[in-house]
């Protein structure tokens, strides 16, 4: 009967083409609010993920990295007290000014990480290594910062101002894909740098993060909930307590997710109905054909058969092409800024997303045909 | 040898109490093979309603319906499409022809509900086709066709895995005279060249004229 179905799809051009017009819209729609939705949680993430750290020690009531709060340097030593810890680390995280070659500012996200352990360090460098940074007022930044900031050079010289301190920092260094989810350029120092600094303008011997590695085979909730035992002024959170605070944070707590979600739903309901009703209008239009059907020996199976497989071939058809669309614009998506992260299991779930709400939709044509009477058919 | 088709003692009631409405009331009708049987009767009077429960398509109330010596009156539901697929032929009023489907495909349809492959469809359509006159105009759509043309396909249809009972329900009542003519003439060239069982419904005089046997309905009884 799939036959009979696509011949019943392509006689009706118009018909088909407002389905899939309808279909493919709502897939991209719902393609791009998600995949802007992961990237943007990928970039509010992304230091966690990429820091090789099982626990983070952080001021109390922080929900994600970009809003942390400066706490004592002394907490190491309680962390690296602990049995289970191979080796603990600091990141300093602060927000400053940078100053642009045309006498403009730019907030920038500064990040203070040691170079020779790597804890907290730009995980992709185009130019130069991570370790460059090291001993005196060095930087990297990331190439995606070139249009807010202007040509980012190696070697050049950058003004950076905080809490109206400001100092001078040569760029030896250019990572690639590094993103805040604030949308503030990252700028990352050596971690003693920026303690050095941070003292200077009264904040000595703080810092904003302590990461610990554990040694192989000890549970990272138990130690943390340890942890939290003796360190009752801060936050400790394993790497997944930390991610799933930040998304949790920014998709519930800000109202953000709530959007995204809205939008991507109200698009697979629009996707759905806009299917559901071409169907149904083509199966109400169609009636005496499904008769005929019946009367000549089609069983109720044979005919929903047609109905689920235009539903199907509509979603496959449609999706196709909203795939195509949507990887010919990821690109410029992501050259403008656009935090957009794609993969093939996200293009696998989000089809049978849109499948089942056409196939749902197209249910409500299967009812017309169930209580169909065959003996229509010979009414003139 | 049995009839082809039997009804026996077969109505039809719809409805309750006072709105109940005896259509078919105790009929009792053979269709032999090598037959073109008439039935007529003014309207109302239940030829629409024994057609449909001579095709099994609508169950009868009391009575029994057998179909080459298989009583079929008392299989399920679920058993009745298959019954239909390959014992019954159906033509039309209104024709009935699948608007997205060319002439062949409407008879290709019937073939496959069969189970015949896609190529042997395609040649038994076609010289089903060539039976009705109509080879040149296989591949048109019903809305490129005239009246007689969509009547001879849906004749064709009806042919498709050669059913050795074929129901027309007022087959020329949306033709000419003239095509009418030719339609009545088939179905009788069916029932005597081809050994098919024809019942026709119609108030048509042209196949009064070619019927074998009349079978005259008033008020759902059997009158002649």
């Amino acid at each position: 009967m799939l036959w009979l179905a696509l011949k019943t799809l392509f006689h009706e051009k118009i018909r088909l083409a407002i389905t899939l017009i309808g279909i493919t819209v709502s897939a991209v729609l719902v393609l791009v609010q998600v995949a802007i939705y992961l990237g943007s949680m990928g970039n509010a993430t992304a230091i966690i993920r990429h820091t090789d750290a099982d626990l983070w020690v952080t001021s109390r009531n922080i929900q994600t990295f970009d809003f942390a709060l400066p706490f004592s340097e002394e907490v190491i030593d309680r962390v690296r007290a602990m049995r289970e810890v191979a080796r603990a680390g600091k990141i300093l995280l602060a927000y400053g000014n940078l100053k642009l070659p045309d006498g403009g500012l730019e907030q920038v996200q500064m990040i203070g990480y040691n170079p020779d352990t790597g804890l907290g360090a730009p995980w992709s460098m185009r130019v130069g290594r991570a370790v460059d940074v090291k001993g005196g007022n060095f930087m990297i930044l990331d190439e995606s910062a070139e249009p807010r900031l202007g040509r980012l050079s190696i070697g050049s010289n950058w003004e950076l101002d905080f809490a109206n301190k400001p100092q001078s920092f040569k760029l030896v260094g250019l990572s690639q894909g590094i993103r805040s989810f604030t949308t503030s350029p990252i700028v990352f120092m050596d971690y003693n740098a920026l303690s050095a600094w941070m003292a200077d303008v009264g904040w000595p011997g703080q810092t904003a993060f302590i990461v610990a590695k554990l040694r192989p085979g000890a549970d990272a909730s138990r130690v943390a909930a340890a942890l939290r035992r003796v360190l009752p002024d801060n936050d400790v959170l394993t790497r997944e307590g930390f991610i799933a605070k930040s998304v949790e944070y920014w998709t519930i707590e800000t109202g953000l997710g709530m959007a995204f979600f809205l939008t991507a739903l109200l698009a697979t309901v629009i996707g759905g109905s806009i299917v559901g009703q071409t169907i149904y209008a083509s199966t109400i239009e169609h009636l005496r054909e499904f008769g005929t059907l019946k009367a000549i020996g089609a069983r109720n199976g044979e005919i929903y058969q047609i109905i689920f497989s235009q539903a199907v071939i509509g979603a496959i058809a449609g999706y196709g092409l909203a795939t195509a669309i949507v990887l010919s614009a990821e690109g410029a998506l992501q050259r403008a800024g656009v935090p957009f992260y794609l993969s093939p299991a996200l293009f696998g779930a989000l089809f049978v997303v849109l499948l089942l709400a056409c196939l749902g939709s197209a249910y409500f044509s299967v009812g017309k045909i169930r209580t169909l009477d065959p003996v229509s058919v010979f009414k003139g | 040898m049995e009839p082809a088709l039997l009804v026996k003692n077969i109505s039809k009631v719809y409805g309750r109490g006072e709105n109940r409405v005896v259509a078919v009331d105790s009929v009792t009708l053979a269709l032999e093979r090598r037959e073109l049987l008439l039935i007529m009767g003014p309207s109302g009077s239940g030829k629409t309603s024994l057609l449909s429960m001579m095709g099994c398509i609508l169950r009868p109330t009391s009575g029994e319906i057998y179909i080459e010596g298989r009583r079929v009156s008392a299989l399920s539901e679920a058993d009745l499409p298959d019954v239909r697929r390959h014992a019954l032929g159906f033509v039309f009023q209104a024709f009935n022809l699948f608007s997205a489907l060319t002439a062949a495909e409407n008879i290709e349809l019937v073939l496959r509900l069969k189970r015949v492959d896609k190529a042997r469809s395609r040649a038994i359509a076609m010289d089903l086709l060539a039976r009705v006159g109509l080879t040149k105009r296989a591949h048109l759509y019903p809305a490129d066709l005239s009246g007689g043309e969509k009547q001879r396909t849906a004749l064709a249809r009806a042919l498709a895995g050669d059913p050795p009972i074929v129901l027309a329900d007022e087959p020329t009542a949306n033709l000419d005279s003239k095509t009418g003519k030719e339609i009545v003439g088939l179905l009788k060239g069916l029932a005597e060249e081809s050994g098919k069982a024809v019942a026709v419904v119609s108030h048509d005089p042209k196949v009064e004229a070619l019927a074998h046997r009349i079978a005259l309905l008033e008020d759902g009884r059997l009158i002649a």
